[in-house]
């Protein structure tokens, strides 16, 4: 029989169907295609969420406006004689570069914490090398003129030797210090941090509002453009441009403005301030500054040019804008790290959760799970045993099975205030390790009892009678032949128990608290995961570690499935057999 | 032998109690709640007379720490019907679907697939799916003008069926999986399509255990705390702008106060809480009643 024919008949037999079918055929396919496209918003909808909590669980992406450019320096030029300084941390601290504002507020005492800047968990120590009179030179390059760190209080040490700071840095993980870059390579515990200290300073005009609208900062790649010219006027990147007409609000009237080109002011002679310039390129080879540019020779003739110039843009060193109070224009900057790493799961949250790692939620977590296992698996397995091997079908049965389903349905909150009453002020056990257990223990009795339950029932009758036939007791026979062979399917409900346990969070806001400590006592109020997450977004304290704990809660989702899956087809080959 | 027969009696005697536990705990919650929430009605902490019933679920005002203090929780109850009802209009249609597509429709590795998206659907902690909206509508917010995705009931409602899908979809496809064979093979042998099969013979003979899933992903709805709280805008009025309003339910009104709450406002919170009870309980009472009816058993 050739394919040929096969098609012809088909064909044929289409021609010859009735309206009513093909009309039939139409609605099934549309029927059929409502159906896969729910499917595909249920899937898509877990893809999504999952998808979007992993992907920010491990990465973290971070826009920010600095008032520097992300020019780096390593070695920075502090004095006229060539020398150059470094700045060295910890080598453990999760920082790559510093801007000079905050470098300011650590040497003049302002930053006594310095894990703001690195999310960890350290204090600061700020030292600066004293010797061949490089200390002054530091001082005079951070400080206003005159200033010695110690104005400021004792926050500074002053260490004699390269040794000396190598102590310090090994002691203390909270360590910067300020030294020759010749020293710098051969600190050990050390690395180098780069500074960042060139500022995009701009003609008072361009900040101020117009139309309700004021340029509050600049992407980085709007800087070069300005200055090469691909955007050649300020209304370009969002700024303002020339009044035409003011805008009248209570005539509704539109302001009009003509542009308002962009003057960038280019020192005469290439010194320090080119290199700026160069970095803002992609190309820092042969950088084009547009025709209109405008020159100055030396420092205040060129703050001077900018400030009366309409519409000029120009770069200088942070200090130097600060010192004088001129109008800095923001840049942005975008950021991106490895978020859920080893060190956040090993190390001790601090400040309400903003720094430091997840380690006591983790411990505290894995306490409150062993400590509901414990008592709620023997409860629910014997439950289960009642129901299944002693009692005889009748109101009782039925009216505990009506508990259990009952006490499935009672939503959290009800549990958590029960357990707030009962367990905590009632019987006086505080808020804490043991009402919060105890309550979740309520809460996930019933799925080990019903798991169990089936596992009971899945056991062969023949297996219990052999078992019976040879002599032994009923408990025996529970005990060495139904619970072993029942045994992947309780510890199946175990595992959902669990699972629903480490989720739950409205139970035990209020049973087992929320302090952010290591548990000590049986009785200590603490902070598990899921309130964690709660507590880290109700407050705003950090996002990145709410992802962080928010990926552990689904990746844990993830191992309770496949593990129960494995075991429930370990069950079905058992029973199969 | 006299002592091994005793010792089986008390581990049979231990069993029992343990079976007992669950029950014993249904009575104990609703009593020890009963008992923090009634004495609103009969007693004042301070010079002004305790609420009436009708004052207290009707009463469309909310200031507990006011004098006099206002406990109306009518917001509160229509809140929580209002996300409910938003929530199951979006989770029914599509949790009824993907049920009859898991069980019917479905082969091989689409069917495991789903099954298991399911699962973890089930399993997502609420306060992950709270954290998600906000994300959602920061996103949201962020990028239009004025967008329907704020934190309002709407936001409330499509969580709440992401959150009530799985249990639609499972007693869905349990129930059209235990409709006896014969039913659908009589629907064949007299000429209709599977689909027909479908929508005429196996949907209405599974038609009890649907409902049941119905009401229960409803107890779940109108239980779910923690996700609803992050999102639903916690704004204690009776919800005038449709969609676009920011709601308190029953459950954020309880765990929203209850940090700080004293005195008669804490009593008030846990009346709220026997209101909230009351409704799961009868959505039980229901789906207890439908289960026994139906010929066809769910488990």
């Amino acid at each position: 029989m050739s394919t040929h024919s096969q098609v012809s008949s088909k064909a044929a037999a289409r021609a010859y169907l009735a309206p009513h079918t093909i009309r039939v055929r139409r609605q099934q396919a549309i029927a059929k295609g409502v159906i896969w496209a729910a499917a595909g918003v249920t899937i898509l909808t877990l893809v999504l969420i999952v998808g979007y909590i992993l992907f920010n669980g491990f990465y973290t992406r971070k826009v920010q406006d600095f008032p520097v450019t992300p020019y780096v320096e390593e070695r920075v030029p502090i004095a006229e004689d060539g020398t150059t300084m470094s700045i060295v941390v910890e080598r453990s601290m999760r920082i790559r570069d510093i801007t000079f504002p905050k470098l300011e507020e650590i040497y003049t005492g302002r930053l006594p914490f310095l894990g703001y800047l690195t999310t960890q968990n350290r204090q600061t120590t700020a030292v600066v090398y004293d010797g061949d009179g490089f200390a002054a030179k530091a001082e005079a390059f951070v400080l206003s003129e005159g200033r010695t760190f110690d104005f400021y209080g004792d926050d500074v040490t002053y260490a004699g030797s390269a040794e000396e700071i190598q102590s310090i840095l090994a002691e203390n993980d909270g360590t910067i210090a300020l030294v020759p870059s010749e020293m710098a390579e051969g600190l050990r515990h050390g690395k180098v941090i780069g500074l960042l200290q060139s500022t995009v300073i701009v003609n008072p005009e361009i900040l101020q509002l117009q139309g309700g609208r004021r340029l509050d900062h600049l992407k980085l790649g709007q800087v070069a453009d300005l200055i090469s010219g691909a955007a050649p006027a300020w209304s370009d990147v969002g700024g303002p441009g020339i009044v035409v007409q003011e805008q009248d609000l209570q005539n509704n009237i539109p302001g009009v403005y003509d542009p308002l080109p962009a003057v960038p002011v280019v020192p005469a002679n290439p010194d320090a301030l080119w290199a700026y310039f160069d970095d803002v390129y992609d190309d820092a080879s042969d950088a084009p500054i547009r025709e209109n540019a405008v020159t100055a020779d030396g420092l205040d003739e060129y703050i001077n040019t900018v400030m009366e110039t309409p519409g000029a843009i120009g770069i200088i060193r942070t200090k130097e804008a600060m010192d004088r109070d001129l109008p800095i224009l923001q840049v942005e900057r975008i950021t991106h790290w490895l978020n859920l790493r080893p060190q956040l799961l090993f190390h001790a949250p601090s400040r309400a959760g903003a720094v430091g790692g997840l380690s006591y939620i983790i411990i505290n977590t894995l306490a409150m799970v062993l400590f509901v296992i414990v008592i709620a698996t023997p409860i629910g397995v014997a439950a289960a045993i009642y129901l299944i091997e002693y009692s005889k079908q009748g109101r009782l049965v039925y009216l505990l099975r009506l508990g259990t389903d009952t006490l499935a349905g009672i939503p959290s909150i009800i549990f958590g205030l029960f357990g707030m009453v009962f367990f905590a002020q009632f019987l006086g056990f505080k808020t804490g390790l043991i009402s919060g257990t105890l309550t979740l223990t309520l809460m996930i009795l019933p799925t080990v009892i019903r798991t169990s339950e089936e596992a009971l029932k899945s056991v062969p009758r023949d297996i219990r009678d052999g078992s019976l036939a040879l002599g032994a007791t009923k408990l025996q026979t529970i005990f060495r032949v139904v619970l072993p062979a029942a045994s992947p399917g309780i510890l199946t409900g175990v595992i959902l128990g669990i699972g629903r346990a480490v989720g739950e969070t409205a139970a035990i806001l209020y049973t087992l608290g929320s302090n952010l400590a290591l548990l000590h006592s049986i009785n200590s109020p603490m902070r598990v995961l899921s309130v964690h997450l709660y507590m880290l977004i109700r407050e705003n304290v950090s996002l990145p570690n709410a992802f962080a704990a928010a990926t552990i809660l689904v990746v844990i989702v993830f191992l309770v499935n496949y593990t129960t899956t494995r075991l429930i087809g370990r069950l079905n080959r058992m029973a199969g057999q | 032998m006299k002592f091994r027969k005793q010792f089986e009696r008390t581990v049979e005697t231990l069993f029992f109690v343990s079976a007992l536990a669950s029950i014993l705990s249904v009575i104990f919650i609703t009593l020890f709640i009963l008992i923090e929430g009634l004495p609103l009605f009969f007693h004042s902490a301070t010079d002004y007379p305790p609420p009436t019933f009708f004052e207290f679920f009707f009463g469309t005002e909310w200031f507990p720490t006011d004098t006099p203090p206002k406990y109306g929780i009518m917001p509160f109850i229509v809140g929580s019907l209002f996300v409910t009802a938003g929530a199951l209009v979006l989770a029914v249609p599509i949790g009824i679907a993907v049920g009859v597509f898991i069980a019917e429709i479905a082969r091989g590795r689409a069917q495991k697939i789903l099954r298991s998206a399911t699962e973890i659907l089930a399993g997502i902690p609420s306060v992950v799916y709270g954290f998600f909206g906000v994300m959602m509508i920061g996103f949201f917010l962020q990028n239009f003008d004025d967008p329907i995705v704020n934190y309002n009931a709407f936001s409330a409602s499509v969580i709440l069926a992401v959150m009530t899908l799985p249990t639609i979809i499972n007693i869905t496809e349990v129930s059209i999986r235990s409709v006896p064979r014969e039913f659908a093979d009589g629907s064949f042998a007299i000429g209709s399509t599977h689909w027909q099969t479908i929508i005429r013979v196996l949907i209405p003979a599974a038609r009890s255990g649907i409902i049941t899933g119905v009401i229960l992903g409803m107890g779940r709805a109108i239980g779910e705390t923690m996700a609803v709280l992050m999102v639903a805008g916690n704004q204690p009025t009776i919800p005038t702008e449709g969609f676009r309003s920011r709601v308190r339910t029953l459950t954020m009104a309880v765990v929203n106060d209850m940090g700080y709450a004293a005195d008669d406002h804490r009593v008030a919170l846990f009346t709220t809480a026997i209101v909230l009870f009351a409704f799961i309980l009868i959505l039980n009472l229901v789906t207890q009643i439908i289960t026994r009816r139906s010929s066809i058993k769910v488990q």
